[in-house]
């Protein structure tokens, strides 16, 4: 079945299945692949792996900081939950993915949290027609992704834990540290985790709307922060990955312009980090800057390029989009985003070749 | 690691070792390290048991080979180190060998004391081996701190770059701990030797004959041959230990025609370390880092710990609790526990036999963390990184070349309770006036600060130099000890055998370079030397000053001497003055002779007016304090002199009318009289206004209360004011008014308001927005046309 985004699982199952064949290191309880195994999945291996009869590449889905995921793997294989924290935008819910893919064979083991989760979303709920016929029974439960995953001993994702009411992130504690859950419905209703059983949320500690977690609950979790990246040349091939594959998936077949991703790349940086590759403080917009932004700043302005101008890309629409990603809650930054045109896309318009047409479309930030 | 080698080479270093390096059936065995090893040490502890040395000779100067016996004293506490100084032409060098515990080269002291075999140092010296380099090399360089050892070379190679990449490791020494530390203990000896011999080898190979000559190892290592040959004639078991960069030097048979440059005065003293300082981080590439995690490490290997690594992460994360318990953060042992078994996981992931320093941060990062990284999270591991690099001094048993200076330092700091066991922050509050102990402890800080050690700063307290703060009685001094205040005292031992002598002799070469007329700069080395107690000085100084001042013709520096010397005999308690009668009559000296100047200062540098007109008012404040009605006459009688000529500056001319009128030699009258001769005169004088009432206002300033006129003339005066000319006015006049405090400003303003027939407070509301105005307008003018639509009006 075609779809939108298919999970990690589907998406890398080549990569998988070489890695789990070739794979002779030591497997913790119900994990589809040692933690080098693992490692390797997600920073990619030196060496082409051979599986029927192909050698299959084994990428790297992570740039960053190598030993978080070292830490992250292990964490997994312990007693504690992982919690990956971060600015939005830094591909915390892909290495969520990715790992639950590569340990469990699954990453659709999900509770999606909002601030409307309730307990019973977390927990289990009931088939109603069943319960009233039949009365509480195994088959009336309905299960969650948690249920699921310390019935099955495999990893469950939460994502966006700090979007959930207080009270109801507090419904983990007891399941984290006794790996256990009692259905005082069912007559021996105990469900003990089976090994292999871990979770891994994401939270974001800064937006607007989200909720302190509780100590008790931060202590049942390792914390793994993950920062923006900082090096142009690398964001810059992420957003050129990214983008094609979101483009290709799309049905726009265009080539990525490499110029234009790395002015992109250079733009975003140096906005995020307040400081320009010169060494120059500038003033930071409040919106986040992240990544997955420059993404879809790039996948927007091709789109819009290729449906009505019939071009790969313009800097019109780029700059355009950029507008539309850096000014979002407050009109402040559009005065950021100006200065930094007059300031410092200005100077680099004399010499360096795109800039120049960069520059030219400073007249679409208001 | 073999298969990142090629086979050809390792057949070569496989031969080399065998045949050459490590061959105990030879006289001469060499044995490669690396500085601060535990693992080099470990096994070097090893190959001395087994070959039975009769001599180690060490990679370090030659030059300090005296001081072998008083680093292996018993007493002797590591970390220490050997401090070489020496100065060519303008410039001073100084560098540290800092020995710690397990360092191989101080293993190899002990091991041959308790063998009682000789052990020598065979490097050049280290004065020798900075002048065979050219200049601008960054050895060179002035005023750094430099380690003796220096591995840019070992570290940097592309040779190791490359080998981190493939073998996952962040930096070299990640992947030297893994390597060579947490496998190396686990090896035999001779493959562990073979190791060292093939990193280091293999590093040396990615630099060629010219820069290793430029960095002068090629000197180093002929001076280091010909000593090893020296010792073949007399031993003939001889053991060798050197940097492993260096081992492949020695064994080539190349010729470098070589001649040492002998270096004059070459400084060399044992003083402690510390492990700060010995710590890598902490600025310079020589040798490991986390200094104290690796003494943790080797003092379990001495206990034949099976897992040494694994020992010293659980004693590192049960010291980490506590000291986060103590420092307020909530920790739990949960935290330790994930954290120890976050260890091994690591270890197995990264295919290391232990967990080592790496294991440590990274799982202390991972389990003690709560929530996301920032200052605010960051406490866990910045503690972990202090315990790991440790906070301890070593010490240096007592002994004949112990610096005088040092010894008078640290017995002084003992006396007056000053911790300088441990290199952390202190502080120390004086009170000066309750405690004699305090201000002797105070003087004794004085000394040492002057003296430039970077021992103490004083945080707060009265700074009797600048004439600030002096209401203060109490003094906060912060102060920390570390090796880096110990050679600054060295240094500084060339001025006397104690702190005080020191401090004496430095502050009389300074005052040499003086020129003698300037009596104010004098008077104040003189204060300075009573503020750090030293009374021999101080009657130098004294003598100095008398003199001094009978030359000085300048007034402001005679105001500047006679300041100083008030505070002097003001605070004479304080400063423990005996002599009080001799101040005193110096004190009317400066006196006599700063008044006796007024009546030249006719037409002084503008510039200095304002300076000038606040030396009268102090004069003035002196001239009530005394009680010969001479001195008062002579002061009057200047300023009349002074008054009388035309042409003198209007702010000199506000303060000394002021002062007469005070002194009831004027009319009062006389001040509005002048201030109105400015007031009205041309537009040119009427600019100098501001100026005079500056002068008047800095003496008195209740002339403006006494006589209105004075403010109404004022007001006159502005009102006829041109925009332009009041622009130019308005700065001076501020300044004029600038004295009055806030309850004379507010008579002030009741005083201007009557002249507008106002009150203060209506003055100082706020305007009325002009919106409102608009609006009030309009309101009327409608009110207006419906009354007169009614023909009401």
């Amino acid at each position: 079945m075609e779809t939108m985004k298919p999970p990690m699982e589907v998406l890398y199952a080549a990569q998988l299945n070489a890695l789990r064949a070739n794979d002779t290191g030591a497997k913790p309880p119900n994990w589809q692949m040692s933690p080098r195994a693992v490692r390797d999945f997600i920073l990619g291996a030196d060496k082409p792996l051979p599986y029927e009869g192909e050698a299959i590449e084994i990428t790297k889905k992570f740039y960053g900081d190598d030993a978080l995921i070292e830490r992250a793997i292990v964490t997994l294989a312990g007693n504690r939950g992982l919690m990956l924290v971060g600015e939005p935008g830094t591909a915390k819910t892909m290495l969520s993915e990715l790992l639950s893919a590569a340990i469990s064979g699954t990453s659709t083991n999900t509770i999606q949290g909002t601030a409307g989760t309730t307990e019973d979303m977390i927990k289990y709920s009931w088939n109603y027609a069943m319960l009233l016929d039949k009365g509480p029974s195994l088959q009336a439960l309905v299960p969650s992704p948690l249920y699921t995953g310390m019935n099955k001993g495999i990893i469950t994702r939460f994502e966006e834990i700090t979007r959930c009411p207080f009270e109801v992130q507090d419904v983990l504690i007891s399941i984290l540290s006794d790996k256990v859950m009692n259905i005082p419905e069912l007559a021996d209703g105990i469900l003990f985790a089976k090994p292999g059983f871990n979770i891994i949320a994401t939270a974001n500690l800064r937006d607007k709307g989200v909720n302190e977690m509780s100590s008790a609950l931060k202590r049942r979790f390792n914390f793994e922060t993950i920062a923006p990246i900082n090096h142009v040349k690398m964001e810059a091939q992420i957003i050129e990955s990214q983008a094609k594959m979101i483009l290709q998936r799309s049905g726009v077949d265009i080539e990525i312009d490499r110029d234009v991703v790395e002015i992109l790349a250079t733009t975003f940086m140096e906005l995020r980090t307040g400081q320009t590759k010169e060494g120059y403080k500038i003033d930071s917009p409040q919106s986040v800057m992240s990544t997955a932004e420059a993404v879809s700043v790039y996948v927007q302005s091709a789109m819009t390029a290729h449906y009505y101008e019939g071009k790969p890309m313009t800097m019109e629409r780029l700059v355009q989009n950029l507008q539309g990603a850096v000014v979002k809650e407050n009109q402040k930054d559009a005065g950021v985003l100006k200065t930094y045109f007059t300031k410092v896309v200005k100077e680099r318009a004399k010499e360096e070749g795109l800039w120049g047409a960069y520059y030219n479309e400073k007249k679409w930030i208001k | 690691m073999g298969s990142v080698l090629q086979r050809e080479e390792m057949d070569q270093i496989n031969r080399l070792v065998e045949q050459e390096v490590y061959d105990l059936a030879k006289q001469v065995v060499y044995f490669p390290i690396r500085h601060h090893s535990p693992a080099c040490a470990f096994h070097l502890q090893k190959t001395i048991a087994e070959y039975e040395p009769q001599i180690i000779l060490i990679e370090g100067p030659d030059n300090s080979n005296h001081l072998i016996p008083i680093l292996t004293a018993e007493q002797t506490k590591p970390p220490v180190s050997i401090y070489y100084a020496y100065a060519s032409g303008e410039k001073k060098y100084v560098c540290y060998f800092p020995f710690l515990t397990y360092s191989p080269e101080y293993v190899a002291l002990v091991e041959a004391k308790r063998r009682e075999i000789p052990a020598a140092f065979i490097d050049l010296g280290y004065g020798s081996r900075l002048e065979s380099m050219e200049d601008g090399h960054d050895l060179k360089k002035q005023n750094q701190k430099l380690s003796y050892h220096d591995e840019r070379m070992l570290a940097g190679s592309q040779f190791i770059a490359r080998l981190c990449e493939t073998m996952r490791c962040r930096n070299f020494d990640e992947l030297w701990e893994r390597v060579f530390e947490v496998e190396g203990i686990r090896k035999p000896t001779r493959e562990f030797v073979k190791d060292v011999f093939a990193y280091c080898y293999l590093s040396r190979k990615c630099y060629d004959d010219a820069t290793l000559e430029a960095e002068g190892d090629l000197i180093r290592e002929a001076h280091m041959r010909q000593k090893i040959a020296e010792a073949k004639a007399k031993y003939q078991k001889i053991l060798v230990v050197t940097g492993g960069f260096h081992t492949y030097g020695l064994l080539e048979s190349r010729k470098t025609a070589y001649k040492i440059q002998k270096v004059k005065d070459e400084k060399i003293y044992p003083m402690v370390y510390t492990y700060q300082e010995a710590d890598q981080l902490n600025g310079y590439a020589s040798g490991m880092p986390y200094v104290h995690y690796y003494e943790t490490v080797w003092n379990a290997m001495g206990k034949k710990e099976q897992t040494p690594f694994s020992k010293s992460a659980l004693s590192y994360l049960a010291q980490l609790v506590k000291r986060l318990r103590e420092k307020g953060e909530i920790v739990s042992t949960a935290d330790a526990i994930e954290a120890y078994s976050l260890i091994s996981g690591l270890a197995v992931m990264r295919e290391k036999s232990e967990g080592g320093a790496y294991e440590l941060q990274d799982s202390v990062l991972s389990a003690f963390t709560k929530g996301e990284r920032s200052i605010a999270t960051a406490k866990p591991i910045e503690t972990l990184r202090e315990l790991m690099t440790g906070e301890g001094i070593g010490e240096v048993a007592p002994n004949d070349l112990d610096v005088p200076i040092v010894r008078d330092f640290k017995e002084t700091c003992k006396a007056f309770k000053l911790t300088i066991t441990t290199t952390g922050r202190n502080q120390k509050v004086l009170e000066l006036y309750a405690k004699r102990s305090h201000r002797e402890a105070s003087r004794f800080l004085h000394c040492v600060h002057f003296l430039g050690t970077e021992f103490c700063t004083k945080e707060a307290g009265p700074d009797w130099l600048n004439d600030k703060y002096v209401n203060l009685v109490r003094e906060t001094w912060r102060y920390s000890y570390s090796s880096y205040v110990e050679a600054r005292l060295i240094e500084a031992s060339v001025y006397g055998g104690t702190v005080k002598e020191a401090a004496a002799q430095k502050l009389e070469e300074m005052m040499k370079e003086l020129p003698q007329h300037q009596s104010h700069m004098l008077a104040k080395w003189l204060l300075m030397a009573v503020v750090m107690g030293l009374e021999k000085l101080g009657e130098r100084l004294f003598a100095a000053v008398v003199s001094a001042v009978r030359e000085d013709g300048h007034f402001l520096s005679l105001c500047k001497t006679l300041k100083t010397l008030s505070i002097l005999h003001e605070q004479r308690r304080l400063f423990g003055l005996t002599d009080t009668a001799r101040l005193e009559s110096l004190v009317d000296e400066v006196y006599y002779q700063a008044v006796a100047k007024i009546s030249e200062l006719s037409s002084p540098n503008p510039d200095e007016c304002p300076e000038i007109a606040e030396q009268f008012k102090f004069l003035y404040m002196i001239s009530e304090q005394k009680q010969a009605e001479a001195s008062r006459d002579i002061f009057l009688d200047q300023l009349e002199t002074l008054l009388a000529v035309p042409t003198l500056p209007a702010m000199l001319e506000g303060a000394a009318a002021a002062i007469l009128c005070n002194l009831g030699a004027l009319e009062r009258g006389e001040i509005s009289v002048r201030a109105r001769a400015y007031m009205f005169g041309t537009p040119e004088k009427m600019q100098h206004t501001a100026a005079y009432l500056h002068g008047v206002f800095l003496v008195g300033r209740d002339y403006l209360f006494d006589d209105d006129s004075i403010l109404s003339d004022l007001n006159q005066m502005i009102i006829r004011l041109d925009y332009d000319s009041f622009l130019q006015l308005v700065p001076q006049l501020r300044l004029a008014f600038a004295f009055f405090g806030p309850m004379e400003i507010s008579m002030l303003a009741e005083k201007v308001g009557a002249l507008f027939e106002t009150t203060a407070e209506e003055m100082t509301a706020p305007a009325v927005a002009e919106p409102v105005l608009q609006r009030a307008r309009l309101l009327d003018d409608r009110i207006r046309g419906e009354f007169a639509r009614w023909n009401l009006i």
